[in-house]
């Protein structure tokens, strides 16, 4: 599946495993377009699919039936713009929480999300990750104003 | 005769006659009406109060009309759980009545929120003045009951209220009643604030009025609201309403709410920001009634038009806040080259634009000039990066436009959602999406061509 990507596939190891489960391929995409690339083809093949932030919560859920490919998005984290006069900021999906802060510290300002360690701002958004800080500012899903996605 | 008062909303110029109006009286009977049409594949168009601004409750010819107004019950006030449950028919401002006398309120308020349903707000997303704070409608809404286009009652909750699963609140709130009718909300109350503080500042330009407003979110300063107006719908606000507004070229309104002691230490700063930039006046409400006084001018802003000019045209537009000053350069330059006046009057604090384009219908051409003028700020709204509506909802009114900010594949991808719902498009069809007229493809009720009415074929 590789060569026609451009994207690097590797063998899943024990470190990709999920719930017990290992998976037959692993591959991580540096760009948008590598991952709609990868994500058709998987299609075409057929292939059961799992996205990987910063697996901080890949062991929600029940335990899967198949695995044959995990896109592990950690590649993606740039920041792609901080307006920050208009309160904004636009960042690959593939960023955590942390990254993303510490980007926005310069400008004293801040995502309001409590997340786990390592937690992307995909994976935080994917599952409504919130904690305490909710009480006070709302969840993950109303912070979010625009997305771009990358479908099968 | 009667049906004409359901032939249009608030954008008066689209007009269509529906072939019946419904007024059903409960939840059930919302159902049995929705699942007739499905049954009998008649379109059908669901209507609150009849406000809306860009055509989203015009009927679809030979369709049917469901008027939600006699659904509307306040089921339930659960204070100590900050929440209310009410039938879409209740207006806004109703909600907040019942919650008053407990220190509480319902936070979006669009300028019509004495007329307007929830109902309605719910199909738009509504926000009004104070949504730079608070957010609009999808973030106060913490489950619905709605019907489906197939007549399936569907009963559903919120992330805002930490449910699982996908968002389907957040789908329905701001679809414009393309997918479901709502009957039954629940929505989340807040504690009406400690405090509350406004102030009205004159500025010689709106780039000073901007700069402002810059500054104050700069320095971390989350206002409950900021609104600015330019001389001209001042001029109109002074005529018709008499606040008592300098003539300047740009007021802005700026709010703090909050607790007290947050308020002794930011206002001042507010103050003196306003000072700082070039501020010609600056006004600070004493008391309630000089406060109500001040939002009676801004409120009263679009129908103040109708004292400066025979005709306008209200449009709805976003920028992100940093390019409006660009942006108003632009109407600004549009204005001259068309020869019609145009007032503008924004959300400062988050960019949403209301240019207000005057006209004289008796004049030839010019209610035309007017539209395409309002057409023309929505491309400079896109091309600064924003958005062709920021709480009118696309409806009738902005269909075309939608190709302009998304792409086909962006289209395609909010369509599979649409049609995954209402497969047969009997659910207010014709709203959002720009609809392309293949041959034989009208709007009106669903005619069956033989191959589906055989089984033998689907049309997607």
């Amino acid at each position: 599946m590789g060569a026609l990507t451009g994207a690097t596939f590797r063998p899943g190891t024990g470190a990709d495993a999920i719930d017990g489960v290992l998976p037959r391929q692993v591959v991580e995409p540096d760009s948008a377009r590598e991952v709609a690339a990868v994500l058709e083809q998987a299609a075409r093949e057929r292939l059961t699919v799992v996205l990987r932030g910063g697996g901080t919560k890949i062991g929600w859920g029940r335990p899967p039936a198949a695995l044959d490919l995990v896109v592990g998005l950690r590649r993606l984290n740039r920041l792609i713009a901080h307006a920050h006069a208009d309160l904004t900021v636009a960042v690959e999906a593939g960023a955590t929480v942390a990254e993303v802060n510490a980007a926005l510290a310069g400008h004293s300002q801040w995502l309001h999300l409590d997340a786990p360690e390592g937690a992307t701002s995909g994976g935080v958004i994917a599952t409504i990750d919130s904690g305490p800080l909710r009480n006070r500012y709302g969840t993950p899903r109303d912070l979010l104003i625009g997305v771009q996605l990358a479908t099968t | 005769m009667e049906l004409m008062t359901y032939e249009c909303d608030a954008l008066p110029y689209v007009r269509e006659e529906p072939a019946v109006v419904v007024l059903p009286g409960s939840a059930a009977d919302v159902q049995a009406v929705v699942r007739l049409c499905a049954r009998h594949g008649v379109p059908f168009v669901a209507r609150g109060h009849g406000t809306g601004l860009s055509g989203g409750a015009v009927p679809v010819p030979g369709g049917v009309v469901i008027g939600l107004s006699r659904l509307n019950r306040v089921l339930d006030v659960d204070i100590p759980n900050r929440r209310v449950t009410v039938e879409p028919g209740v207006t806004n401002l109703e909600i907040t009545r019942q919650v008053a006398p407990f220190g509480y309120y319902y936070a979006p308020d669009p300028s019509s929120q004495q007329v307007c349903s929830i109902g309605g707000n719910i199909a738009e997303n509504s926000g009004g003045a104070h949504c730079l704070k608070y957010g609009f409608t999808v973030h106060h809404v913490l489950a619905l009951d709605a019907v489906l286009p197939d007549g399936e009652m569907v009963h559903l909750e919120s992330a805002v209220d930490d449910a699982v699963g996908p968002d389907l609140v957040g789908l329905i709130v701001g679809s414009e009643g393309t997918l479901a009718v709502v009957t039954r909300a629940v929505v989340r109350i807040l504690r009406k604030p400690e405090s509350v503080r406004t102030l009205l500042a004159a500025f010689d330009s709106i780039g000073a009025a901007g700069t402002a407003v810059s500054e104050i979110i700069a320095a971390g300063i989350i206002p409950a609201a900021v609104e600015m107006m330019d001389a001209l719908a001042i001029q109109a606000a002074e005529a018709s309403v008499h606040p008592g507004f300098p003539a300047a070229d740009a007021v802005l309104i700026v709010e703090l709410d909050g607790p007290s002691a947050e308020l002794e230490e930011l206002f001042p700063l507010i103050e003196r920001t306003c000072q700082r930039t070039g501020a010609v006046s600056v006004e600070i409400a004493r008391d309630e009634a000089q406060r109500a006084r001040i939002w009676k001018g801004r409120k009263a802003a679009f129908a103040a038009m109708g004292h400066v000019s025979p005709n306008y045209y209200v449009q709805d537009g976003v920028v992100p806040r940093t390019k409006l000053p660009e942006v108003l350069n632009r109407i600004r330059q549009l204005e001259a080259r068309c020869g019609l006046r145009i007032a503008n009057v924004f959300h400062a604090g988050d960019g949403n634009l209301h240019p207000l384009i005057c006209y004289d219908e008796r004049v030839p051409g010019q209610a035309r000039q007017a539209a395409e003028a309002g057409g023309e700020i929505l491309s400079y709204c896109i091309e600064a990066g924003g958005s062709i509506t920021g709480e009118h909802g696309v409806g009738m009114d902005k269909r075309e436009f939608m190709p302009k900010m998304f792409t086909d594949e962006d289209l395609d991808a909010m369509l599979r959602v649409r049609d995954a719902i209402d497969p047969r498009r009997l659910c207010n069809p014709g709203k959002v999406f720009p609809t392309p007229r293949l041959c034989g493809e009208v709007p009106g009720p669903y005619r069956e061509h033989p191959i589906e009415k055989a089984g033998m074929g689907e049309r997607f």
